[in-house]
Parts: structure tokens; sequence; C-alpha cells
């Protein structure tokens, strides 16, 4: 228990009889805590960074509602009131909702899943940097006075060279590319953290409810994400270069942009809206007492609505003049999701109907949620049916709709997490009285500004329009929504001055303050920097309810794995994916400035791109190859055992598939696929839409593209030898195979012309996405050949053989796509 | 608590239910990409089939999505991961007979 004479929080119990243990686990003091790679406190820098951009774009909504407080008001010209919306969507969508989210999940899901950091903490780390860094250059268009200004959805072809001359779409494509590698590196992070490091006995159906939730979502962000990231290399290249991927005068499509776009942009709002449910999932048994009803079902309609959820992405084109048929089946898509999402609410409700709960502030918010989030549902699925929503398409119906899933969805829950887990961020307790205020001021707020909206929006007022004539009906239903943007304003500034003020004003936090269930709340507040001093076996769900003896002792005295580490290194216990049963012994990083400055390169690589000075962009590339070699240098531990307290002694860094890099290699191939599957949507998109164009651009060279094959067929094969037998030379030979089958590649669509046609362009693209593939085999396969030679690699450290023989697999698959894709047009003449 | 050693090659008993959660999304995902892919063969531009033959292709791989899917429903038990597969199946049939809603609705590609 904490003091009770102390008055600030303290951060421990340090022992000060196991110091070098306390000291691999202690975060550098001072500047140099930017150094710290803990998922504590990259978790803690995603959530105050997404709260920082939430503040702005909020600040950027009320301008929008300010501008339309009255008829033709002049408050903003039509041109920055795009700008204005614009941002508004772009930064609320892609740097305040999915960081904010992936940051709690960061920081949360070692806690409760008994690990003492996350499996791969420099790439949370480097993912940060990403996100800040993309997120500055986007906003960072406001100083060159280029803010992006074609709506969060940037469609095609307003969006092109033609229509949005200067820097404005750059800015937005090259920044929000750059935030998304955050995300998908996070996302992965999140996969091997979930699946690899869970406490001993945690099978997977005793993990606690948001950990499915979280791995459900990561999963959606490997394969939800690729598609932007494809479109906004097509569209960034379009702009700098001139391929003409969406010129229907070359035979692109400017529709094409809107189907990547989509195919990500519906998922997305499920990868918004799970994790905040999650949060609902794990709060909501608190406070009842009891635990979620129908875990079962959740777990079912969590994976389904992560299935389903990729079937929907046209619903937004419905105005688009696809072929009926085609709405129908979107149509009949989108409606069929309700059902597990109506699954997932009954849990919620059912959970709530076992016993009355107790009304702390977080729990307003949970009830908010759930009103809120069943109005936009339905809404929802009015927008589902086709003639609706011709009817209410681009108005403020629509607008209002996406509000109520959103701020009902997600801000919601996620203010109700704050008041929730920030004494396990600070020590302290947040203000009950000051919540309340906050809770009822966003709930009447919010109302009042986005019921409203979806009169306005039947009553004909379009979306995005930036003033509107008096007399047709909208006046004083805008005025209202202004005013109640305002009140919605004032709770957000309550809460956020509550967040700052309770870290001198507020109780300090006891022992599991809110008499919860999981894990995360063993310690009291602050819990130490390594999690768990040992890690103890769970039996149950909610281990704090059902293992009484973890909170009778002293949180450090707990029996558990892994008591202490004399030889003063990071780690923590891996497990079987699906048992939980300890498997190994995970090393973890201790800090490093390497993720900062490799995401630094980065940094600079892309905004010379924006700028145009190719020589620096490059210089930044290869600075950034260097970071991540420096970063996979260290010396392999595999081979090393730890005696374990209670479960025996377990080997350090399994050199097996079911080694937690290993599982991270699949879930980044999962991204590679989808970004391949991307470009070969675009492919095949082309070529059916537009058919006159299909040869117009010259024939690939099939001789080539044999070769490419069959090297690349040879390229898995050693890599697959390599493992048994992992030697230098055999390290050489795939990258000589890799090179040689991405410059085969490259000979094979020489004879095409990418300027000609958009389907040649395309198909340049997908031979550079197959050669990136090969670089990195080639670069990875030279890098472990010097460490061979090197003498760094001893007997049985053979993780990378294992983790390279995958990637060499599935780029090989891609290759065989990739010919049948450029011999097709040809073969098909001969019958 | 040591008489439990790790035993990483035991196969939990979880995997079978979960084997049965995954398959019917997945079967899902393919029968929309089927249902998705014939009627884009069928209405545009290109005309790569006709659209009967979507509507056949749908016809045959519809009953088979059924199968495949709804396999495991009347398998008993009442382990969490039984249960999430059992709700995940009847989802899942649902979804793919929502899948076919255009071919039995509509008769053509308007
Ligand atoms: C804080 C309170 C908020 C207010 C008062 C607000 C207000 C508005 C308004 C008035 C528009 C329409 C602009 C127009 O069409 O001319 C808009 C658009 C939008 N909002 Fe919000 N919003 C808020 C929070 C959020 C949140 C939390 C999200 C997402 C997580 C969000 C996402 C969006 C998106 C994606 C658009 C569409 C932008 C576009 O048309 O390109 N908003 N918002
Ligand atoms: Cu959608």
């Amino acid at each position: 228990m904490i003091d009770a004479t102390a008055d600030r929080p303290r951060q421990g119990p340090v022992l000060e009889e196991l110091r070098t243990y306390e000291e691999a686990w202690a975060t550098p003091p001072g500047w140099r805590r930017l150094s710290s790679v803990s998922h504590r406190v990259v978790g803690q820098r995603f959530i105050v960074t997404g709260l920082v951009f939430f503040l702005i774009a909020g600040f950027l909504a009320l301008l929008v509602r300010t501008q339309l407080i009255v008829p033709e008001n002049t408050f903003l010209d039509a041109e920055t009131y795009n700008q204005v919306f614009t941002m508004h969507g772009t930064l609320m969508m892609f740097l305040f909702a999915i960081p904010i989210l992936e940051g709690f999940g960061v920081y949360l899901l070692p806690l409760m899943l008994g690990a003492r950091d996350l499996v791969f903490p420099r790439l949370g780390a480097f993912g940060y940097w990403c996100y800040l860094f993309g997120g500055l250059i986007v906003l960072a268009s406001f100083v060159f006075d280029a803010a992006p200004d074609g709506g969060w959805f940037m469609y095609t072809p307003l969006s092109t060279k033609e229509f949005t001359p200067g820097l404005s779409a750059d800015f937005w494509l090259i920044g929000i590319t750059f935030a998304e590698i955050a995300s998908v590196t996070a996302a992965v992070e999140l996969i091997a953290a979930i699946l690899c490091t869970r406490a001993p006995g945690m099978s997977l159906t005793k993990m606690p409810i948001f950990a499915w939730y979280m791995l459900v979502t990561a999963f959606m962000i490997t394969v939800g994400f690729p598609p932007l990231i494809v479109g906004s290399i097509l569209l960034e290249v379009e702009r700098l270069i001139g391929l003409p991927f969406f010129d229907p005068a070359l035979g692109g499509d400017p529709l094409l942009w809107q189907h990547l776009f989509w195919l990500f942009g519906h998922p997305e709002v499920y990868i918004i809206f799970l994790p905040a449910a999650g949060m609902v999932a794990t709060m909501l048994p608190t406070f009842v007492g009891k635990p979620l009803f129908g875990y079962g079902y959740a777990v079912a309609a969590v994976v389904t609505m992560g299935f389903i959820s990729f079937g929907l992405w046209a619903h937004h084109m419905f105005a688009t003049g696809l072929p009926t048929i085609t709405l129908t089946l979107f149509s009949a898509a989108s409606t069929i999701v309700t059902i597990p999402t109506g699954v997932q609410i009954f849990c919620f409700i059912l959970t709530l109907a076992q016993k009355r709960p107790r009304l702390t502030v977080p729990m307003h918010f949970i009830l908010g949620f759930l009103f809120i989030f069943v109005i936009g549902g339905l809404t929802g699925v009015m927008l589902a049916a086709v003639p609706f929503n011709w009817q209410a398409h681009d108005s403020y119906f629509v607008v209002a709709h996406l509000h109520y899933v959103l701020i009902g969805g997600m801000v919601f829950p996620l203010i109700g997490a704050f008041y929730y887990w920030t004494p396990h961020f600070t020590g302290r307790m947040m203000s009950e009285r000051l919540g309340k205020w906050a809770f009822w001021l966003m709930f009447s707020g919010f109302h009042i500004t986005f019921f409203l909206m979806h009169i306005t929006g039947l009553r004909g007022m379009p979306r995005r329009i930036s003033t509107y004539p008096a007399g047709i009906g909208w006046d004083r239903l805008n005025l209202l929504s202004t005013i109640g943007s305002y009140i919605l304003a004032a709770g957000v500034v309550v809460f956020v001055w509550d967040f700052i003020a309770h870290r001198w004003r507020g109780p300090l936090a006891p022992r599991n303050p809110w008499k919860a269930g999981t894990l995360e709340w063993l310690y009291p507040p602050i819990a130490p920097g390594h999690n768990f001093h040992a890690i103890p076996r769970v039996h149950s769900r909610e281990p704090l309810w059902d293992q009484p003896d973890l909170l009778e002792n002293e949180a450090h005295e707990t029996r558990g794995l892994l008591r202490d580490a004399p030889h003063g290194r990071r780690e923590t216990v891996g497990c079987h994916p699906l048992s939980g049963e300890p498997l190994q012994i995970v090393r973890l990083p201790h800090p490093t400035w390497i993720p900062l400055l490799t995401a630094f390169a980065v940094a600079v690589s892309f905004s010379a791109v924006l700028a145009s000075l190719y020589d620096i962009a490059a210089a930044g590339a290869v600075a950034a190859l260097f970071g991540f070699a420096a970063w996979a240098w260290e010396p392999s531990e595999t081979g090393q055992t730890i005696t374990t307290n209670d479960e025996g002694t377990l080997p350090v860094d399994v050199a097996s598939r079911l080694g937690h890099t290993h599982i991270a290699i699949i879930g980044t191939l999962m991204i590679m696929v989808a970004l391949f599957a991307s470009v070969l949507f675009a492919v095949m998109f082309l070529w059916n839409v537009q058919p006159e164009f299909t040869r117009l651009a010259g024939d690939p060279d099939l001789f080539w593209t044999s070769i490419a094959v069959a090297c690349g067929l040879g390229m898995s094969l050693v890599a697959w030898l390599a493992r048994s037998a992992p030697m230098a030379v055999l390290d050489l030979a795939v990258a000589l195979l890799a090179g040689v089958a991405g410059w085969a590649l490259y000979q094979a669509v020489l004879p095409t012309d990418p300027m000609a046609t958009a389907l040649a362009a395309t198909l340049w693209v997908m031979a550079g996405f197959i050669g990136t593939q090969q670089f990195v085999l080639l670069y990875w396969s030279l890098f472990l050949a010097l460490r061979k030679v090197s003498g760094q690699v001893a007997a049985g450290q053979i993780v990378p053989e294992i983790n390279r023989v995958p990637y060499a697999l599935v780029t090989a698959g891609m290759l065989i796509a990739a010919a049948v894709v450029l011999a097709a047009p040809q073969l098909e003449v001969l019958k | 608590m040591t008489d439990r050693p790790p035993r990483p090659q035991t196969r939990p008993h979880i995997a079978p239910g979960l084997r049965d959660v995954a398959r019917p999304v997945v079967i899902w995902t393919l029968h929309f990409i089927l249902v998705y892919a014939a009627l884009s063969a069928a209405c545009a531009e290109r005309a790569v089939a006709s659209y009967p033959a979507a509507v056949i292709a749908v016809s045959i791989g519809t009953p088979v999505a059924l199968v495949l899917a709804g396999w495991g429903l009347l398998r008993r038990g009442d382990q969490p991961m039984r249960i999430a597969a059992r709700v995940t199946i009847i989802i899942s049939l649902l979804a793919i007979l929502f899948n076919t809603a255009p071919v039995l609705l509509l008769d053509g590609c308007r």
C-alpha cells in the first residue's frame, strides 16, 4: 500500500536489495527519457499526443460551427473553410482516433496480460516517432499556407495536380502515409504481444476481453491500412511524375481511388470502434461487480465484425453509378453487420441487467456510449438502404450519423477510459465532481449539436458548404447546433482541466481503486517500470477477483515466474500462443536512441520528397537502412536458459515457429500481402473497366518474367535449406537470387510504357512492390551473411533463418501471381 | 505448480474451437469475393462473363459455402470457444445468405 503520509504518488516499490534488477528497469532521467522504449512511456506518449491532436481538431470543428452559426456568414472564406473541415476530419481520424487507442493498447496490454513490456519495445518507440513526425508534416501545411482542402477522403480527380496544384494534397498524402507506418507497426507489435507474452495459464479464453478486441483490431489494421497506403502512393506518384492511374483519358479511373480509400475507410471506423468497445467491456464488469455476460458471444461478435466490416466499403459509393446489383450486395452486407454489433451491445446490456452498477464517472460515459452509439447504429441501418442513401447522401444527415457513431462509439468510452485508467498513469484520482460536469455538458451539448443535424440534413443542407442562404429552414437549426457545439466543447475543457489539475489536486489512488478484476491493478499505483516483479499463474479471466492471494499480499511478494533478473537484463515470459503456457524467456531491449534516429531519417526522407529534393530523400532512406541494421545487429541469445522459480527452466528466445519474432513476421507478411492484393485489385479493376486500353502500352517480356519466377522459387528453396544448414554462402545465394529476380522483373516490364496507360502504370507499381520485397530479402540475407562471417552467430542460433522462410515463400508467391498477370493478356489472344 | 512443465508440443484443447471460429468467417470472405467477382465480371465494361454465368457461379458457390461454414454447428460443449464457434457459425451462415441477396432479388445488372 502507498504510504498514507506521503503526499506525492511514487512509482515502486523499488527494492534496494535487488540493485541490478531495479537499475535494468529504470527509466533514464531528464532528456534521456526520450530514449526510453518502455511500453509505459511510449503508450503515454501516444495518448498525450493523440489528446493534443484531438484538441486541435476540436478547435477546428468549432471554427466550422462558428462559420455556420448564421446564414451568409463571412467569418471564414470558402477556401479556409474547406481547409478547416478537411483538417478537422483528417486529424480526428488519422492522428487522434487510431493512435490514441493504440496508445491505450500499448500501455495496458502487457499489464493486463502479465508481461513486463511489449515484445518489441523499439518497434513501438519507432512507431510513435513516425506518428509524431507524420502528424507534424500534416500540421506544417498550415505554416506553409498549404493546408489540404479536398476533404478527409481526398477524392480524385479533385486531388490530382490539375485541380489541386501546389503542395496541399502532397502534405496530406505524405504525412498520412508516414503516420500509417506507425499504425501498422504498432499493430504487428500488439499481435505479437497478445499471442506471445501472456501470464502462465492465460489461455486464449482466459484472456481479458480487451485483448480479444485489440487482437482483432490489430489484424484489421494489418489488412485494412494497406489499401490506403497503396492508394496514397498511386496518387502521390501521379501528382509527382504523372503516371495516369486516375486519368480516364489514359485508361485510369477516379473511382479506383474511391475503392481503395473505402476498402480502408470502412474497416477504419470499426478499427476505431472496437478498441473503444473493448474498453467498455473491461470497465463495465468492474462497476457492475460481475464478469462480462456472454464472453463467448462477445468473442464471436468481435471476430465476425472484424471480417464482415471488410465487405461494406462500397456503401460509401452508392451515388457513383455502380450497377444496381452491386449496390444490393453492399447494402445487404451493411445490413447484416448489425447482427454481430447487436450481439455485442446485448452482452453489455445483459451485463448491466445483472446488478445495479456503481454510477461512477466512467460508468456515466459508458451509459452515454450505449445511448448514443445505438442511435448512430440505427441511422446507419437507414443509410444502408440504397434509396434512403441517395436521398441523404452528402447531406448533414450523414454528418450527424458519423458523429453519433464516432463520438458515441469512441470519444465517450475514451473519456470514460481516461477517468478509469488515469490513476494508473499518475497515481492520483481524477475528480468525480468535475467528471460528472464534463459528462453532462458533453452529453447534452452533443445531442443539441448533432441530433438537430439529422433534421438539417433531411431539409436538404449539403455537407461541406461554407455558408447558406437565409430563410430556407436551416437558420435556427444551425444556430442551435453551433450553440450545442460550444456546450460540448465546454465539457471537453472541463475534462482536460481535470486531467491536468488532478496531478496536484487529485487524491492519491489506493491499490485497485475501482475494485477491478484485471491484472493491471495488481500493484498500487504507480506500478513499477517492470510491471511485475514475478509473473503470477492465472486461473481465471478476473484474477484479482478469483485469486484472493494476489491482493492479500504485497504486490512485489506475489508468487510467480522470474522473481528478478540477477544478470541485469530486461526480460519477460513468452508463452504458447493458444494455451498460454510458458514457452521461453523473451529478452527485451534497454533504452536506445536508434528508433528515434531511424524514424528521423525516414522523416527527412519523406519531407525531402515533399520538397522535391530527391538526393536528400535517398540519403534519408539509406540512413534509415543503416538504422535498421544497427537495430538488429545485437548478438543472438538463443541457446541460453533461465531458471524461473516456479516453472522450471526456460530457454531464451527459442528458435521455433511459435517464437515471438516468427509470429511478428507472419503479421508483417499479412501487411505485405494486403499491400500486394491492393495493387492487384487496382490492376484487375482497371483491366475490367477500361478493356480497350489493355495492350496499348506494349507487352511485358515473358522470357524475363519466367527468369524472375525461377529465381524466386530458387531463392525460397535456398532460404528453406538455410534453416537446417545456416551458412554464409547460402545467405549470399539467397541475396543473389533475390537480386536477379528483382532485376529480371524490371526487364520484364521494361517494354511497357507506364506513362501511356494506367494499366501499364499499375503493372510497374506491382513490379516495383515485388522489387522492394526482393530488396528486403537481399539486404536481410547480406546482413545475415555479414553476421556469420564476423563471428556474431553461434550454433543453433537460427531464428532469422526460420523467419526468412515465410518471407521468401510469400515473395515467390507474389512473383507467380505477377507472372500470371503479366502473361494473361498475351495468352488471351491465343485462344 | 511445478507439476505443469512447459509443453509447447501438446495441442491445447481450445484449438478445435478456435478453428471453428476462424473457418466460417474465412468461408464468408471467400464467398463474398466470389459474389463480388462474379458481379464485376458480368456487369463491367469488359463483360468477362455473361450474367447467367455469374448467377450459376453464385448458385454453385453458395451451397458449398453454407456447408463448409456450417460444419461444426452441432458440435456440443459449453466452453467459451465452443460458444464463440457456434455464434460465429450462425452469423456467418446468415451473412452468406445475405451475400446472395442481389442475385435473388434482381434479374440483371442494371
Ligand atoms: C468535438 C466535437 C466535434 C464537432 C463539433 C464536429 C463538427 C463537425 C462538423 C460541423 C463537420 C462537417 C463539416 C462540413 O461538412 O462542412 C464535421 C465533419 C467531420 N467530422 Fe467532426 N466534429 C466533432 C468531433 C469529431 C470526431 C471525434 C471525429 C472522429 C473521430 C470527427 C470526424 C469528422 C469527419 C471524418 C468529418 C468529415 C470531414 C469531411 O467532410 O471531409 N469529428 N465535424
Ligand atoms: Cu462505412
